[in-house]
């Protein structure tokens, strides 16, 4: 993680922070910022409210974990999203073991 | 044009009618509300829900759509192959004390409990039968009397099986392979199963899971004697000024078409078959036609379903090697001390990783960041899942109703489904789910847990049953005990909505032998 470039879009840096990359792909390498826009109408917002850029990664893993205890229902959605689009995606199935043994298929 | 028959329904039971109907040299015109898709060229996205995509509901989101007592609802897709274009494909044959419930265990207070008016006998020969029209694999069936063998050999067991046998072993449970409507080596001019790991919700890529869409349909067609209209919904039952049924009134391309024939097939699912016959009403049967009795829409039943996870010491599933379900017992289907019923025990489907994500990780297991990521790591290959369909004990009060206020596309009211599981049902469910786990602690579990409720709620798509209960005396059901509706020699249901019970298995190959002895039944009159 720390051999990472800094995240410039909020956005990026909360997906680096949910599924963060290490030997294999992270959320923010997906290109999921478009989905999760439009299915989350309040996805800016809480973007806004965590300031993500001003903060340690330890202060943003913080930050999360006070939504989490709160169960803020944008979190909550974002949370269940951005993992449901990384593992639909066949790019995070190899680090699992998971195969479809389908010819031509991942 | 009047035809001999009209099926209402192109699913599993529609299908099954259809093809033998016309296999009989009899005209007929076969309605689904739903569109027909190839399922060799459907679409793999994990994502929900692949299946509703697929099947042709053209956005009409209220077509399908069944609302509960707490205001919640569930649209469902419809189409040619119904739920099999997708399904599970375990094919069960119920065990005979399935059809004699209230006689091995009386009727609970506030239930409807009963006995069929037909035993398992009646019906083994029409069991053998949809195995072999449909195409189904397996070994044996330890529980019940055969006549013949599988079509086709059992899948090979894997990994997690041979674990699992083991530990049933230990339990003092016996141990077999499930029965699954997959082509173990090619049949009926299609191909063997891939062994690949998208099944359950998947269309099959190669079309080795039969389904209504490929094997009975397709054979209804090839006589050349059968009509399908995709996208037309059966809006009514005609009648005639005598009351007897005359044909079914449908709408397709916004038109209003009303087909005539001499005999009526409805095959529409426990829900919308139900639905149908009560908004068909005139004043002969002011309350929905075959509700002579007010049992109609009532006994409203499926499967609570409780489940138990547990984590192996080693990667079981590596190669992981679906569809997945290749052990069961039948161990426990009844005498379980002081409840009613039980159920067959089996593992389940392989799960993509979004399914795993979902519900698979143990409890405690943080929801994101790299600790959640190196658990979908750790314990995908490791957690083995096992599951059993417990038969709810129905009461009148479980029901489909008409909803007050909430209309589909064509102004028809929709499903309302009013009630809750009956207490003994969830009393039966607890001793099942404390047994999953045994099962996976002596297997070697590591750690078990069990999904954390079981509700309390009517299924509102998977395994319904029982709303056009099936009676010898016309005053305690709706059909009597070849389908037909009581005081409408012309007028047949074809699907779950004719069971008593719900076995505790899952339903599709009773479904569909109840249809071919139905279809039979429909033939031999017609003649």
């Amino acid at each position: 993680v720390t051999n990472l470039p800094p995240a410039v879009d909020p956005l990026d840096a909360l997906l680096r922070r949910l599924i963060p990359s290490d030997e294999s792909v992270g959320a923010n390498e997906l290109g999921m910022g478009e989905e999760l826009r439009r299915r989350l109408p309040h996805l800016d917002r809480l973007l806004e409210q965590l300031d993500f850029q001003t903060l340690s990664p330890v202060e943003q893993d913080a930050s999360l974990s006070r939504l989490e205890r709160q169960s803020e229902p944008t979190f909550e959605a974002l949370v269940a999203l951005v993992h449901e689009l990384y593992y639909a995606n066949p790019a995070s199935w190899q680090s699992i073991g998971y195969t479809t043994r389908i010819p031509g298929r991942p | 044009v009047t035809y001999d028959v009209i099926v209402v329904g192109a699913g599993l039971g529609g299908g099954a009618a259809a093809a033998s109907i016309a296999e009989a040299g009899r005209r007929v015109l076969l309605l689904d509300q739903g569109g027909a898709s190839s399922a060799a060229n459907a679409p793999r996205d994990h994502l929900d829900p692949p299946a509703a995509a697929l099947m042709g509901l053209d956005g009409d989101a209220f077509r399908g759509r069944r609302i509960h007592a707490d205001g919640s609802a569930r649209t469902l897709p419809a189409g040619v192959g119904g739920g099999t274009f997708t399904w599970g494909m375990q094919a069960w044959r119920f065990h005979p004390d399935d059809f004699r419930m209230a006689s091995r265990y009386g009727t609970p207070e506030g239930s409807s409990l009963a006995d069929w008016p037909i035993s398992y006998d009646d019906l083994e020969p029409w069991y053998l039968r949809a195995e072999t029209e449909l195409g189904v694999s397996g070994d044996q069936t330890p529980y019940a009397a055969r006549s013949g063998p599988f079509p086709l050999r059992a899948i090979e067991r894997g990994a997690v099986g041979t674990w699992l046998a083991e530990g049933a072993r230990t339990l003092g449970w016996s141990t077999f392979t499930p029965p699954l409507a997959v082509n173990t080596t090619p049949y009926a001019g299609r191909p063997a199963c891939l062994r690949c790991n998208e099944c359950l919700g998947f269309t099959c890529p190669v079309d080795a899971k039969n389904g209504s869409h490929n094997t009975f349909v397709p054979r209804a067609l090839a006589t050349g004697l059968v009509t399908l209209r995709t996208h037309a919904q059966a809006t009514q039952i005609c009648t005639d000024s005598a009351g007897r049924v005359t044909g079914v009134e449908y709408v397709a391309d916004r038109h209003r078409v009303t087909a005539s024939s001499h005999t009526v097939v409805v095959a529409g699912g426990a829900i919308e078959t139900a639905r149908l016959l009560l908004f068909t009403t005139s004043r002969h049967h002011p309350d929905g036609i075959g509700n002579h009795s007010d049992n109609l829409g009532r006994h409203l039943q499926s499967h609570t379903y409780p489940v138990a996870l547990g984590i192996l010491p080693t990667n079981v599933h590596n190669p992981n090697r679906g569809p997945g379900v290749d052990i069961a017992t039948t161990s426990l289907i009844h005498g379980n001390a002081g409840v009613i019923g039980g159920a067959m025990m089996a593992n389940d489907f392989v799960k993509t990783p979004l399914t795993h994500w979902r519900i698979a990780l143990p409890p405690g297991t943080a929801r994101w960041g790299l600790e959640n990521k190196q658990a979908m790591r750790d314990l995908y290959l490791r957690t083995v899942d096992v599951r059993a369909p417990v038969q709810e004990v129905p009461t009148p009060d479980n029901r489909v109703a008409l909803h007050p206020s909430a209309r589909d596309p064509l102004g028809l009211p929709v499903a309302s489904l009013p009630g809750i599981v009956h207490p003994e049902t969830l009393r039966t469910a607890e001793v099942i789910q404390q047994r999953l786990t045994d099962w996976l602690s002596a297997s070697g579990a590591e750690r078990t847990w069990t999904l954390p409720q079981l509700s309390r709620g009517l299924s509102d798509w998977f395994h319904q049953a029982g709303t056009c209960r099936m009676s010898a005396d016309p005053a305690d059901g709706v059909v009597d005990p070849f389908g037909r509706v009581h005081g409408h020699d012309n007028l047949f249901i074809a699907d779950g909505s004719t069971n008593v019970t719900n076995g505790g298995f899952n339903p599709a190959l009773t479904i569909l032998a109840l249809a071919l002895r139905t279809a039979n039944q429909v033939v031999n009159q017609l003649q």
